[in-house]
């Protein structure tokens, strides 16, 4: 049993495509660093530590990706984050039972450990796969911009008096960035795992790759068009705008759950492979 | 196999010392304000010359609320809207002319700015300027008003249950004056 999950593991992140998408994240973030970060330090130096009245340099936890809705680095990693967390390993079960490997497996291991080491490997390689360019973006933008304490009367972040955990937003940054990234880590997980669901239903292997993505995109259209911007993931899952909504994402993490683990494991029981 | 695991492990190492190193440089260039705050009724440096004092904050009665905005225009303040009126005491001790900019004063919160409503302090302070030149030994008192805008009622007693600053001045050193919740300044409209 021990060595389904040693095995699925292995698989998920020694593949080709854990590395192509780190490189893809990882370049996303590197960008936002030049881009933003590096001017920011010149601008810094340019000031000469003069700050009248209500001047105040702009701090990591405002500047970096995740920091403020009006990056487009931010944003596009945002957006395709069911991509980035799909890619790695989240078609493997596809990929499985089309290759007829799930035969081999099905034959000298039990199936609900198979389908639990699946499912833990695929929600693991997906949250990694977009935590570790987060967190590269946060260490990068630290290294040109000061790591102060956010204030309230800057307006520079979306960060408002009904927002979850604001006093720690504007207190303890680095615990906030800590929830938020742990949040990031379990939708990620949520969308990589998606796509084991959706193997049962597809025949394209293109559909598997991108149906979460589309799930996305369409709570982002709906939550656009409804003018609640605050109901998607792609904005409340950044930390420099805030859930105002408990409600909203505990529904979010409860569907997604449901519509992954249960009904993979479900499904996969029943299944007739051999 | 070790060899490499070695020189992996050995470059790591070495990046992420550079980063400690770069991190703790900047961050003594550019430290954490210090936080200088003073409550109502304790005098507070606003410049070496000038010291200011909240003397008192309370809100705007509906009546007078309405008065004061029939004064500065033509439209009624809404049903979920209230004005905070903040008196303030400026005293210039020096013996030259000193600045006071209360367009500085930001009514702050955690997750809420606001701030000084212009039209509204010109009609409460007979047309005193927002930017004011203060004579030697001079001192004078202000009422700074605040416009409070609510999407809806329910938002209101959220706002007001936090804690309230007036802040100035934000970087190297923080200074705010502690103004306290709102809830128990508001009076019944």
């Amino acid at each position: 049993m021990k060595k389904v999950y040693q095995m699925e593991i292995k698989r998920a992140f020694q593949g080709l495509s854990y590395r192509i998408t780190l490189l893809i994240g990882c370049g996303i973030s590197l960008c936002h660093v030049i881009r933003c970060g590096i001017p920011h330090y010149r601008y810094l130096r340019s000031l000469g530590g003069v700050y009248k009245g209500l001047l105040h340099p702009v701090s990591a936890s405002e500047l970096w990706m995740g920091g403020n809705t009006y990056n487009i680095e931010g944003f596009v990693f945002y957006a395709i984050l069911p991509l980035l967390a799909v890619f790695p390993y989240g078609q493997s079960y596809y990929e499985d039972v089309k290759g007829g490997f799930i035969r081999q497996i099905y034959s000298r291991e039990q199936r609900s450990s198979y389908l639990k080491a699946k499912y833990l490997a695929v929600f693991l390689s997906g949250g990694t796969a977009v935590i570790i360019p987060l967190l590269v973006n946060w260490l990068g933008t630290l290294l040109f911009v000061p790591n102060l304490l956010a204030e309230s009367a800057l307006q520079s972040n979306n960060i408002t008096y009904e927002s979850l955990w604001k006093h720690l937003f504007f207190t303890k940054p680095g615990l906030y960035l800590g929830i938020f990234l742990a949040l990031t880590f379990v939708f990620a997980g949520i969308y990589a795992t998606m796509a084991l669901s959706v193997s049962f239903f597809s025949e394209w292997k293109i559909f598997v790759y991108t149906f979460p993505f589309f799930i996305q995109m369409g709570i982002y259209t709906i939550t656009m068009l409804m003018g609640k911007l605050e109901f998607s993931n792609v904005y409340f899952l950044v930390p420099g705008f805030g859930i105002t909504s408990a409600g909203v994402l505990a529904g979010h993490l409860i569907i997604g759950f449901c519509l992954t683990a249960l009904l993979f494991y479900i499904l996969g029981k029943k299944e007739d492979i051999l | 196999m070790l060899k490499k695991r070695i020189i992996y492990v050995g470059v790591m190492l070495l990046l992420a010392g550079l980063w400690l190193f770069r991190f703790i440089h900047l961050n003594q260039a550019y430290p954490r304000p210090k936080l200088l705050e003073k409550k109502v009724g304790e005098v507070i440096a606003y410049t070496r010359d000038v010291d200011i004092c909240v003397t008192k904050t309370r809100f705007l009665s509906r009546s007078e609320d309405t008065r004061l905005m029939e004064a500065v225009s033509d439209t009624d303040t809404g049903e979920k809207d209230d004005i905070l009126i903040v008196q303030m005491e400026a005293v210039n001790h020096s013996d030259k002319e000193s600045l006071l900019d209360l367009t500085e004063m930001c009514l702050e919160a955690e997750g809420y700015t606001n701030g000084v409503g212009m039209t509204e302090f010109s009609a409460l302070n007979q047309g005193e300027p927002l930017r004011q030149t203060l004579a030697p030994e001079e001192k004078k008192v202000f009422e700074i008003p605040y416009l409070f805008y609510y999407s809806d009622r329910s938002k209101r007693e959220t706002l007001l249950a936090h804690d309230f600053f007036i802040t100035y001045k934000l970087y190297p050193e923080k200074c705010r004056i502690a103004i306290g919740p709102m809830q128990e300044k508001k009076e019944k409209k």
